[in-house]
């Protein structure tokens, strides 16, 4: 119990005494730019829920959620599944490689991919140059750059957590599997693929959760026309000078992160069978 | 064999960078509906060659065939080979029933027949009433009988065991030793069992495959594998033995005399040997402590150690430097440490071990 002392007062300190004042803090009143009231009020909440943009917004996030975790997942999947089956010697640097992308900030990524899709970036002159295309395709300050940057910055997290999760899937199974007459492609969709989805729905979950609260990316990417829920609350907090209302986003978020969270568990257990 | 079902032809296995072969040339050949167990200390190819008669491991060189078809390079999924793991290997987000039908439905059969089949296999195993049952559920018994019952309901060519009894208790295991021969007996299946533990492999089979190092050391019935071994490999792998070597000084009548530096002459009923020097061989269990009556060979020794085991009692016994094991049947209490006892065997108790 000791031990865990300093862990909980670090905890206290950086994370609940925040929340516990951003909860407060969304219950002020506005009465101008950068004008505070001390009040206990739902007036902000209510500006957010009755405006139409905001429900935009909103579903703009969660619409964005679901797209780069259902492609990170498939992209990262085989090298998921990969690294954690494979006796070679050289899975220690696999795995390294896998996770490399994550010593550098998602910053200094993301303006790398916005010099690889710029109009005259790399991949439009490749593309330009095999006579796939005439015109460059614009893959930035849109939706389309938004998606393939997260994407690859989201791979080595959903990597991780499905490795994690892959507990489950043996060798063993996929033998059994065999000698009772599977192939290799009914033994994945029967044994490999069934036992590895604790490891995906972590993934998932992990991949989703960074996404919809997912600040630099859409920002840098969007060129200012991609509005995110994260976007609209530095905004709101430093544009408009309105705290409660941004307070107000952000616990409106966290909350759906707790939705999300009891579903997903629901939807875990189902899987698990049990 | 004249009617081998199974036979394993030169079947080699090298793994590159490694010096010596996994598996070396090992030759058997199996009749059909016998048990075969391969024994061996661990690394000694045992698993490597069931792996590769399962098809989950390719020969470098060498032939398997099964009723005369070659399958050497037929796939694991094309096999037809009932397969049970140390591990159980049970699928565990299926039932314990789907797990059995598992087999059936790769291969297409009805549903009727498949729960026919099925209920036949839970039958067999006397575990009906656990066919909803969740794998997670399962003691390890249980576990490891619904296994075996994946495994036959696909009513395969061979058999093959891979150490199944080895995460289990003991007096679980002998159970499961007993029924799993049982079965194997009633439908008559071929089946290679692979052990490092010899009682499992005297006990169960019909003959004895002793590996090591890759190569196949000795074929053989149980019994003629440890009354007989073909050299001191086998002789001190199967059972625990006692081997003195030495000079040849005097043959006469089928009795060899031996003798052993320290020990004395030893006389040794060995019927065709023709030596210089020979290894004698001879069971603790053969060895008489205190005789009553004249025996060929007679010794005097020490009490270093004895370890009563109820039944038995193992006594390690000093004499002139060199260790004898014996055993006696028990009667009350045991040899205490530094007692000097007499000790004795007859002339057909010992064996020369040919090298």
């Amino acid at each position: 119990m000791a031990l865990l002392t300093p862990g909980l007062l670090a905890l206290g300190v950086s994370f609940l005494v925040p929340l516990v004042w951003l909860a407060r803090m969304s219950l002020n009143r506005t009465v101008g730019p950068a004008e505070l009231q001390p009040a206990v009020s739902p007036q902000s909440y209510i500006d957010v829920l009755t405006d139409g943009f905001m429900w935009k917004v909103a579903w703009h996030t969660l619409w964005l959620g679901l797209l780069v975790t259902v492609l990170t997942i498939v992209v990262s999947y085989p090298i998921a599944l990969f690294l954690a089956r494979t006796r070679s010697r050289l899975r220690g640097l696999l795995m390294a490689l896998a996770i490399a992308p994550l010593l550098t900030s998602s910053v200094v990524r993301t303006f790398g991919w916005l010099i690889l899709l710029s109009d005259d970036g790399v991949v439009n002159s490749a593309l330009r140059t095999l006579g796939i295309t005439s015109e460059p395709l614009v893959l930035t300050n849109n939706v389309t750059g938004v998606v393939i940057a997260l994407v690859e910055i989201m791979m080595p997290y959903a990597i991780l957590a499905m490795i994690a999760g892959f507990g489950r899937v043996s060798k063993n199974l996929e033998e059994a599997a065999g000698s009772l007459g599977a192939g290799r492609l009914r033994c994945f969709v029967r044994i490999t693929f069934p036992l590895s989805l604790p490891g995906v729905f972590t993934g998932a979950l992990m991949v989703f959760v960074l996404t919809i609260s997912a600040f630099i990316t859409p920002r840098l990417m969007g060129g200012g026309r991609v509005f995110v829920i994260a976007t609209e609350i530095y905004d709101q907090a430093t544009t408009t000078l309105d705290w409660p209302r941004a307070s107000a986003l952000s616990v409106l978020l966290l909350l759906l992160f707790g939705v999300f969270l009891v579903l997903y568990q629901r939807l875990f257990r189902m899987v698990e069978g049990k | 064999m004249e009617d081998a079902y199974l036979v394993l032809n030169k079947l080699t296995k090298t793994y590159p960078n490694q010096p010596r072969s996994a598996v070396h040339e090992v030759e058997i050949d199996v009749a059909r509906g016998e048990f075969i167990s391969l024994l061996g200390p661990s690394g000694c190819g045992k698993t490597t060659t069931l792996r590769m008669i399962a098809g989950l491991i390719t020969p470098t060189s060498g032939r398997i065939s099964v009723d005369g078809t070659d399958i050497t390079s037929r796939p694991v999924h094309k096999r037809d080979m009932g397969l049970v793991f140390q591990s159980y290997a049970l699928f565990p987000h299926m039932s314990v029933g789907q797990n059995v039908e598992f087999g059936l439905e790769m291969r297409r059969i009805a549903r009727g027949e498949r729960r026919r089949r099925v209920a036949e296999a839970l039958d067999m195993v006397h575990l009906s009433h656990l066919a909803n049952r969740r794998v997670s559920q399962l003691s390890g018994g249980q576990a490891q009988r619904i296994a075996l019952a994946r495994a036959l309901v696909i009513e395969p060519t061979v058999l093959l065991l891979d150490e199944p009894l080895s995460n289990l208790d003991a007096k679980l295991r002998e159970e499961l030793r007993v029924e799993i021969r049982r079965i194997q007996q009633e439908i008559g299946i071929t089946t290679v069992f692979v052990t490092h533990d010899q009682d499992e492999a005297l006990a169960m089979s019909d003959r004895l495959v002793v590996m090591s190092e890759g190569r196949v050391e000795q074929v053989g019935e149980p019994w003629a594998i440890y009354e007989t071994p073909k050299n001191r490999f086998v002789a001190d792998f199967i059972g625990r033995t006692n081997m003195f070597d030495g000079q040849v000084v005097g043959r006469d009548d089928g009795v060899l005399r031996v003798e052993i530096a320290g020990v004395g002459t030893l006389s040794v009923r060995a019927p065709e040997a023709d030596l210089a020097t020979a290894t004698v061989m001879v069971r603790p269990h053969r060895v008489r402590i205190e005789p009553a009556q004249q025996m060929a060979n007679e010794l005097k020794g020490r009490v270093v150690q004895s370890s009563y085991l109820g039944d038995v009692e193992s006594v390690v016994i000093d004499v002139n430097g060199t260790r004898v094991l014996a055993e006696r049947a028990h009667s009350g209490r045991p040899l205490a440490a530094g007692a000097t006892v007499g000790l004795g065997w007859g002339d057909a108790d010992a064996y020369v071990i040919p090298q």
